[in-house]
């Protein structure tokens, strides 16, 4: 039942990462992690989310650092705000999609409350982070009470809202490889209005090298129970000399990789050509992008 | 007259807004009265279900509650919430079929039972322990489901969902032989969607019963009077025990439902403590009606030189569980169908059907711009056809000075100089010129024109009273019942008497937002705000100048003729030396020493509205579609609106603005979407959009001033105008890009996108 | 580590607009809109949607911008926290206020507190924005009244003033 005030429940303020996966552990499904909280928040009052325990995590200090490294790329932890990677020129200038991506969600507000790592353990397939994450190939770095592991963002998800975190796991942080020569990258999606959930959501990554696709990676969101990469579409381009024909080929076959429905934001026949249009169209500025990349 | 006016027509800061934005105003939703109960809804979770039995024991048990209602625990009087019927002249089209919990559930939301209790939390819990018996029945959720044979019945009283059925208004002439007789005979047909109009104050009621029996009641009422009326027949109490208020309500786009505040009522009765009921945002949908929702089918005939010769109207009105404004709306929708151009030989039906979906009916614009959208759109089509300019076409049929706008004769005529300067605003010729196609985009451009009003008039009932009184500071305090909903009424009226006073627009106080100690007012309803409002003030003014000059006349031994008042102070045309503060005047008149009685100089005037100017206007739209993806983007939207006189032109320009913006999202992508199950699925703005500043199009307003010789300075309606055009405009701009015409609104890209493959055009 | 459990009372402090203010919190579940406007009754601050969309309920948390709906109190005692009760000084309204009654941009007024705020987010950290800029920074504030065309024209105009003023 959907209430004005928030149900009852136990609040904890862990300061170290130790702290949270012994609640975790502890506590299991009835715990929920709170990072900033504006999903977290409304769900339990509407009482979609039911959580007994909540962790806040804003109180553990190194959750908030993250850095480039030239050679390593962008790493950034799970209290790192929307707002500050929305902000931050580093990751404007070497991952300008996961940057555009981050701008263009919710409201200035919610950015400086809401995570990037809170949206991607939403695991709302509707996400517009994920996508451009998985295309750059990004890590989650997992902490549980046996200690550290990582995940690729890609394989996070097993189904509807599901993640591979297991009792007592949590994020801290993700890790970004740094990007190639020769890679463009594109990111677009349809939505009903610029504040609304995407009905459709695109990334694509590639990398040119004499006119060949070295490497191509697509994500799409909303169009499947999870964000996923559109593999089969990936599998027509990888090798192959560029060409229209080939993308629009890579764009059609993509709309296997989704298996969209109907709801109130769209209905399976459009998210289904839309699969195709911003695959194609994205493919296409990502291919441009590259191509500018190599000459520079 | 050449007299240049001081307040009228000036750009003067709205009134309360220092308090506005330092967030010291109080809305109903603020007020915490102490020991308030917190009232929580128990709402159907089926569409359409016979309640078999409720069992509340348990519940009661729960320690800290303190009502519990059903059924049987409130008037058995049906109402019908939409409280029209008091200003109605044909008050038994408004079927009352609602009872304030419903015995039996109509649709999903449908209130059956509410508690009161201490706390969230305990109202949480009793709710969980009442026993609901349905029997679930089989539903009608779509109108054809309704009107099917053996359909199942919303309302078994009625023998079928086809509640009602009127030919009004004004059907005149043979339709059959007339379109016989045309030359060109166009017809479009449209089924128009459940935008909610959404105000962003949540709805609250609170009620508390005093010691002596009086009833205070807090709550976002934009016709107190009448919801007072309908509360003291509903409990029976008498009208004067009653308190309605509402000082400052967040947003008035169509009556917020009354529904909430007899639960609310009824709850604080028979606790007989003090209780407070608040819709969480995703009841509040489910329990406020969207705006109405209709099929209309239109057909029109010209002859061949392009005279509007007839024109047909059925209009089928989704009232969803309840009847509400079913009939209330129709009838401004199909007067926008016949308003503005000359039409001969009309017929119109409406038929109200019910299906088990929430309540529907009356949002700002109150279905004029589904009339505007399907009459501007046969324009269109007629031109075509018959080879002519889309405008030209308008101007010729335009009616003119002498003809009756819908049921009064026009007062001024304005129609085609308005379309002229929003054609020369907007570039249309220019823009007309521009190649159509550009890569994957067509352009388009759409006109509409519409005719609205200033009030209920002839219809309606629209009367309103206020005190008008001199202080002894020589200031004016004005007392009538009025809440304000944020369009500044209150003060382009208080310009209005400062005008006619000639006392300093800062020297008026207002006593407003309460029914208690304030005259009757039939509240705001058809756009009749200025008008009605505007002219009650000026009417009180004019008297109240008129005690003051009596007054002065005898403190200063002058004959009144020879008075008059400038910026605060009576002066003598005659003599130089005869002047007077009106805080002497005001002062005097009171402690008046030199024998004789007291007397507060204080006027009691009504305005009784017979006439309702026509308020014309015009909307342009510029699109473009993306002939792959189906979105389609507004690159510019024009609303020229004749207002008579702006009194205030900034309160103009944002009615205008906010409604535009309303329309724009009508057009586009406002809607409750409900599944095949009933359930509405867009229960709260972040699944039911509305736009933001990321999506505001590019608007321009341009005000028409030719004065109304009834309205208060010449003015005008305006709170409605800017939804009528605009949704028409973009549809029309859609159909010239493409050549596509969306029987189903919104226009989202997925409906273009089906269109555009359905005719297979390419860009 | 810190906890509470529900219903337990705990007094935490903030400092609402330079004050210091204590209330007793019953258990966690109280959000900070909630204690704004429930216990220390400063109804300036709105609350509409509950789910984060509208910005009604937006307040400032060390200067920046909050949505205190979806925001527990308990989260943030002990910091300064800014509402529109507080950007008026001694009388005077703050610029961007006078600017909202100069422009007409608040009509019902539901809206303006989040508005006004926001906008002292942008102009504080941006004196100069663009149109789009503007439109960019109040995409999470909903107006259902004025089409918002005014309100970007108070901002406009506070800027302006802002600049000439110093301030
Ligand atoms: C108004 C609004 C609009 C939005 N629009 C968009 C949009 O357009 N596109 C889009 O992609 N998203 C959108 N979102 C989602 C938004 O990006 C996420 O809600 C936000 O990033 C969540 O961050 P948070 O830190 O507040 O998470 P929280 O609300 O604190 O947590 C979200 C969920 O993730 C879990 N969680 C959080 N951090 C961790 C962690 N480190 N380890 C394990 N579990 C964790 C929580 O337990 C919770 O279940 C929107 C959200 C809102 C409120
Ligand atoms: S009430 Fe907080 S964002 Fe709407
Ligand atoms: S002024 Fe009413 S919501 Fe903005």
């Amino acid at each position: 039942m959907s209430s004005l005030h928030l149900k009852d429940f136990v609040y904890f303020e862990p300061t170290t990462t130790a702290e949270v996966t012994s609640l975790l552990a502890e506590h299991g499904a009835k715990a929920r992690i709170m990072a900033g909280g504006i999903d977290l928040i409304p769900r339990m009052r509407a009482g979609s989310i039911k959580a007994e325990v909540v962790i806040n995590i804003q109180k553990i200090p190194e959750l908030s650092l993250f850095e480039y490294d030239p050679a390593k790329g962008f790493r950034f932890g799970a209290m790192v705000s929307l707002h500050t990677l929305d902000t931050c020129q580093e990751l404007k200038k070497h991952f300008p999609i996961i940057q555009k991506a981050i701008n263009q969600i919710t409201s200035v507000q919610s950015k400086y409350m809401g995570t990037a790592v809170g949206n991607v353990c939403l695991a709302t397939p509707a996400s517009d982070v994920s996508p451009v994450l998985m295309v750059h190939d990004a890590e989650l770095i997992i902490e549980g009470t046996q200690g550290v592991r990582t995940e690729k963002v890609a394989d996070f998800y097993t189904a509807y809202y599901k993640t591979t975190l297991q009792q007592g796991e949590f994020v801290t942080g993700v890790s970004i490889p740094k990007v190639a020569e020769g890679t463009g990258a594109a990111f677009y999606n349809k939505v009903r209005t610029h504040a609304d959930i995407a009905k459709i959501t695109v990334a694509a990554v590639v990398n040119v090298q004499d006119g060949v696709f070295q490497d191509a990676k697509i994500a799409l969101g909303a169009v499947a129970p999870v964000a996923l990469r559109a593999r089969s579409a990936e599998a027509v381009l990888q090798g192959q000399p560029i060409s229209e024909e080939l993308i629009q080929k890579a764009a059609e076959v993509a709309m296997n990789d989704g298996s969209p429905i109907s709801d109130f934001r769209s209905n399976k026949e459009y998210r289904l050509d839309m699969i195709r249009v911003l695959v194609g169209r994205a493919l296409n500025k990502a291919v441009n992008q590259a191509k500018g990349v190599q000459h520079v | 007259m050449g007299e240049t006016l001081t307040y009228v027509g000036k750009r003067l800061p709205f009134l309360k807004n220092r308090e506005k934005v330092t967030g010291s105003v109080k809305y109903p939703s603020d007020i915490q009265v102490p020991g308030a109960h917190f009232g929580k809804l128990l709402t159907s979770p089926h569409a359409h279900a016979l309640i078999k039995s409720i069992d509340v024991s348990e519940a009661e048990k729960v320690p800290g509650v303190v009502a519990i209602i059903t059924f049987k625990d409130i008037p058995q009087k049906k109402i019908n919430p939409a409280i029209v019927k008091w200003m109605h002249h044909h008050p038994e089209h408004d079927l009352e079929d609602m009872y304030v919990v419903s015995e039996k559930a109509r649709f999903i939301g449908d209130i059956i039972g509410a508690v009161a209790a201490i706390d969230e939390e305990t109202a949480d819990r009793a709710l969980g322990l009442i026993k609901v018996e349905y029997e679930v029945l089989p539903a009608a959720l779509t109108t054809d489901e309704a009107m099917a044979p053996g359909a199942p019945l919303v309302h078994e009283e009625y023998g079928s969902n086809i509640s009602l059925k009127a030919g009004f208004p004004g059907n005149r002439g043979d339709a059959d032989s007339a379109f016989l007789n045309a030359d060109v005979l166009v017809e479009a047909h449209v089924k128009t969607s459940r935008q909610h109009v959404w105000p962003l104050e949540p709805l609250t009621c609170t009620a508390e019963f005093t010691y002596s029996g009086e009833l205070n009641v807090w709550t976002p009422a934009q016709r107190p009077m009448t919801s007072r009326k309908q509360i003291a027949e509903l409990f029976e109490l008498g009208e004067a025990s009653v308190n309605v208020i509402c000082e400052h309500a967040g947003g008035f786009f169509g009556e917020a439902n009354w529904s909430i505040v007899p639960v609310c009522i009824a709850l604080a009765k028979k606790a007989a403590k003090p209780v407070r009921l608040q819709y969480p945002p995703e009841l509040y949908v489910l329990a406020t009606p969207s705006r109405e929702v209709y099929e209309l089918s239109g057909k029109v005939g010209f002859s061949k030189e392009g005279r509007l010769m007839c024109g047909a109207l059925d209009l089928l009105v989704e009232s969803g569980g309840y009847f509400n404004r079913s009939s209330a709306t129709t009838q401004p929708a199909m007067g926008a169908f016949q308003a503005l151009y000359r039409l001969p030989v009309y017929r119109g039906l409406m038929q109200a059907v019910y299906t088990n979906t929430p309540t529907t009916g009356g949002a700002r614009g109150y279905g004029e711009p589904q009339g505007v959208l399907l009459m501007e759109h046969l324009f269109d089509l007629a031109a075509a056809k018959l080879g002519k300019d889309r405008l030209e076409l308008r101007y010729q049929n335009f009616k003119k000075m002498g003809e009756y706008a819908i049921q009064l004769p026009m007062e001024t005529e304005t129609q085609e100089r308005v379309l002229r300067l929003a054609a020369e605003k907007f570039g249309w010729k220019e823009k007309e010129a521009r190649p159509k196609s550009e890569g994957n985009t067509r352009r388009g451009i759409g006109v509409a024109n519409y005719m609205d009003v200033s009030g209920g008039q002839p219809h309606e009932l629209n009367d309103r009273h206020c005190v008008m009184s001199l202080e002894e500071d020589g200031t004016v305090t004005v007392t009538q019942s009025h809440p304000d909903g944020g369009m500044n009424l209150l003060g382009s009226c208080t310009q209005i008497a400062a005008e006619v006073l000639s006392i300093p627009f800062e020297h008026f106080h207002h006593v407003h937002g309460c029914t208690k100690g304030a005259l009757n007012d039939m509240g705001l309803a058809a756009n009749s705000g200025l008008y009605g409002m505007g002219n009650l003030y000026a009417k009180a003014a004019a008297a109240l100048k008129e005690e003051i000059l009596k007054v002065a006349a005898r403190f200063l031994e002058e004959a009144k003729e020879n008075l008059d008042i400038k910026d605060g102070v009576v002066f003598s045309s005659q003599d130089p030396e005869k002047k007077m503060t009106l805080r002497e005047v005001g002062d005097r008149s009171i402690y008046n020493h030199s024998g004789g009685a007291s007397h507060q100089i204080s006027v009691t005037t009504g305005f009784n509205p017979k006439l309702n100017p026509a308020a014309v206007g015009t909307a342009m739209a510029d699109i473009t579609v993306d002939m792959e993806t189906g979105e389609i983007k507004v690159e510019k939207l024009l609303n020229v609106h004749d207002i008579g006189r702006a009194i205030n032109p900034m309160g103009v320009e944002g009615q205008l603005e906010g409604a535009m913006l309303l329309g724009y999202g009508y057009a586009l992508f406002e809607d409750l979407a409900i599944d095949e199950k009933g359930l509405v699925r867009a229960n709260n703005v972040n699944r039911y959009k509305m736009s933001s500043t990321l999506d505001l199009p590019d608007m321009e307003v341009v005000l028409f001033e030719d004065p109304a010789p009834s309205g208060p300075f010449g003015g005008k309606g305006v709170g409605m105008s800017g939804v009528l055009g605009v949704p028409s405009a973009i549809a029309n701009a859609l159909y010239d890009a493409t050549g596509i015409w969306l029987e189903e609104m919104p226009y989202t890209p997925e409906r273009v996108l089906a269109a555009i493959k359905a005719k297979k055009l390419e860009s | 580590m810190f906890r509470i459990e529900p219903k337990k009372s705990e007094v935490v402090s903030f400092i609402v607009n330079g004050q210091l203010k204590e209330v007793i919190l019953k258990g966690p579940n109280q959000t900070l809109a909630e204690v704004l406007r429930i216990k220390l009754d400063m109804t300036g601050t709105k609350e509409s949607c509950q789910c984060g969309e509208c910005g009604a309920c937006t307040v400032l948390v060390e200067g920046e911008p909050v949505l205190s709906c979806s925001t527990l109190a308990i989260a943030v005692r002990g910091k300064r926290i800014t509402t529109i009760e507080g950007l008026a000084e001694g009388g005077v309204l703050h610029p961007i206020q006078q600017a909202f009654i100069d422009s007409g941009a608040s009509q019902c007024g539901f809206c303006t507190p989040g508005m006004i705020l926001m906008a002292k987010v942008l102009l504080d950290e941006n004196p100069e924005p663009t149109e789009d800029q503007i439109k960019e920074h109040l995409g999470g504030n909903l107006c259902r009244c004025t089409g918002y065309v005014k309100i970007i024209e108070a901002v406009q105009l506070a800027a302006k003033t802002m600049k000439s003023v110093g301030a």
